[in-house]
């Protein structure tokens, strides 16, 4: 899977390459509109990452660009402003998804690859991990074909891990993503515990493997190689 | 005098903004330290700690950039607001934190006329009053809230591990009621633009916040 990244901070763009290369992405980048225009013309990308104020001017100019291109390619805006107005203002012209700093890698990551899933599938969407199989358009999970009932946040929590799999998640991202701008009236380690707590039990009583380990007090990871 | 207030609060907002991206790298920075499969148990906590420091100092920036803007007058517009439609759709989205909490709502009295108001404002000042009353509540506790077509009143009942500061309205207090104290200087600086008469009483088993819009 191929993404861009257009973002002109280079600590940040430093962090972001090292986790998604190492995630399995093939990234690019680029420091300036000019530089990103010239590569979405010449190359395909699964998904673009816009980081809003760029050195020579808002990125957003970059979508309708994308659309005359007639680019399928997956957007999402990163932000420094949680203004409701520009959420909408970049949703409206054809943004994806956006996002506010500071982000968690984890979440960028699982906003990615839900895009990417959207838009390359038509027709079932039945993520598949060992005996878990997700179906991401009616949001139910069967374990060894076997139906699973779990909660609107026990499933975004599954997901979540999934989509993160092997990478260490903090109480902090999983939160963020659960509660989203309410987050920090939940107190993270706590809330998050019990949801993790709650899923693990239902998971395990259907004759699942015991993927979700957990990291002393600061997150979750979800092993591939889960324990007996 | 106006012109001059706008733009201060416009430079305090782009600073607030630039605070955002260091912020995201240090976040970013310690993600992937956490990948390490060399970390012990301390450096674990020590990168918890860090994470901890950033999610606050993120609140103490998104606080400042509220406070800037309130202070410096950028609310203008006006328009008919249900103050009961408002509290309850802010109730809503509390309902998981609630339920977790074990907390018994109560809401007595009715609303039967808007009030005319900022609705941005007041979506703010009534969004920290419930915040505060369900964060600064203990397990089981009770939330009560009062209606009249004039004024309102929240009631909850407190935690007892933690003490409500004797000068709430004072700005960033100590760390421990730090967030209670950025609600409430929030709060305060909305009542004060807004121009509305407040009460704030508490004893050691509540803390009642009344608001009346004459």
């Amino acid at each position: 899977m191929k993404l861009l990244f257009v973002e002109d901070d280079k600590d940040l763009l430093k962090s972001v390459l090292l986790y998604f290369n190492e995630g399995g992405f093939n990234c690019e980048t680029a420091k300036t509109l000019v530089e990103a225009k010239d590569k979405i013309e010449q190359y395909e990308y699964d998904c673009i990452v816009l980081d809003l104020v760029m050195p020579d001017g808002n990125s957003l100019s970059l979508i309708p660009l994308m659309q005359h291109l007639k680019k399928d390619t997956g957007i999402i805006v990163l932000s420094a402003n949680s203004n409701v107005d520009d959420k909408v203002l970049s949703l409206d012209l054809g943004a994806d998804d956006y996002m506010t700093k500071p982000f968690h890698l984890s979440e960028l990551n699982s906003r990615i690859k839900s895009i990417i899933r959207r838009k390359k599938q038509q027709g079932s969407n039945i993520l598949v991990f060992n005996e878990i199989a997700i179906n991401t358009d009616a949001k139910n999970v069967k374990i060894n074909d076997q139906s699973i009932r779990l909660t609107k946040k026990e499933y975004d929590l599954l997901l979540y891990l999934i989509y993160n799999k092997n990478k260490v998640v903090t109480k902090s991202s999983i939160a963020e993503h659960l509660w989203g701008d309410f987050t920090e009236f939940y107190d993270a380690a706590d809330s998050v515990y019990s949801h993790i707590k709650n899923l693990k039990k239902k998971l395990l009583a259907m004759g699942c493997e015991d993927y979700i380990q957990s990291l002393y007090g600061v997150g979750y990871i979800f092993k591939e190689d889960g324990q007996a | 005098m106006a012109k001059h207030k706008k733009k201060s609060a416009v430079y305090a907002q782009n600073l607030s903004h630039e605070l955002l991206t260091p912020l995201a790298i240090i976040r970013s920075k310690v993600e992937l330290l956490l990948q390490s499969p060399n970390l012990d148990q301390e450096d674990l906590k020590s990168l918890d700690d860090i994470l901890r420091n950033v999610r606050r100092m993120r609140s103490l920036n998104q606080a400042l950039i509220q406070l800037s803007k309130i202070d410096n007058e950028v609310y203008e517009d006006r328009e008919a607001v249900n103050i009961q439609s408002l509290i309850e759709e802010i109730l809503d989205n509390f309902e998981d934190q609630i339920r977790f909490k074990e907390l018994k709502v109560r809401v007595i009295g009715e609303v039967t006329q808007p009030i005319k108001t900022n609705k941005n404002l007041m979506n703010l000042l009534v969004l920290n009053l419930i915040k505060n009353a369900v964060m600064h509540n203990k397990t089981g506790g009770e939330l009560i809230i009062e209606l009249k077509n004039n004024a309102f009143l929240i009631k909850n009942s407190l935690d007892p591990m933690q003490r409500v500061p004797k000068k709430p309205f004072k700005r960033f207090n100590s760390s421990k009621s730090e967030s209670l104290g950025l609600g409430l200087a929030i709060v305060k600086s909305t009542l004060d633009y807004l121009d509305l008469e407040y009460d704030l009483s508490t004893d050691e088993n509540w803390f009642i916040f009344s608001v009346s819009f004459q």
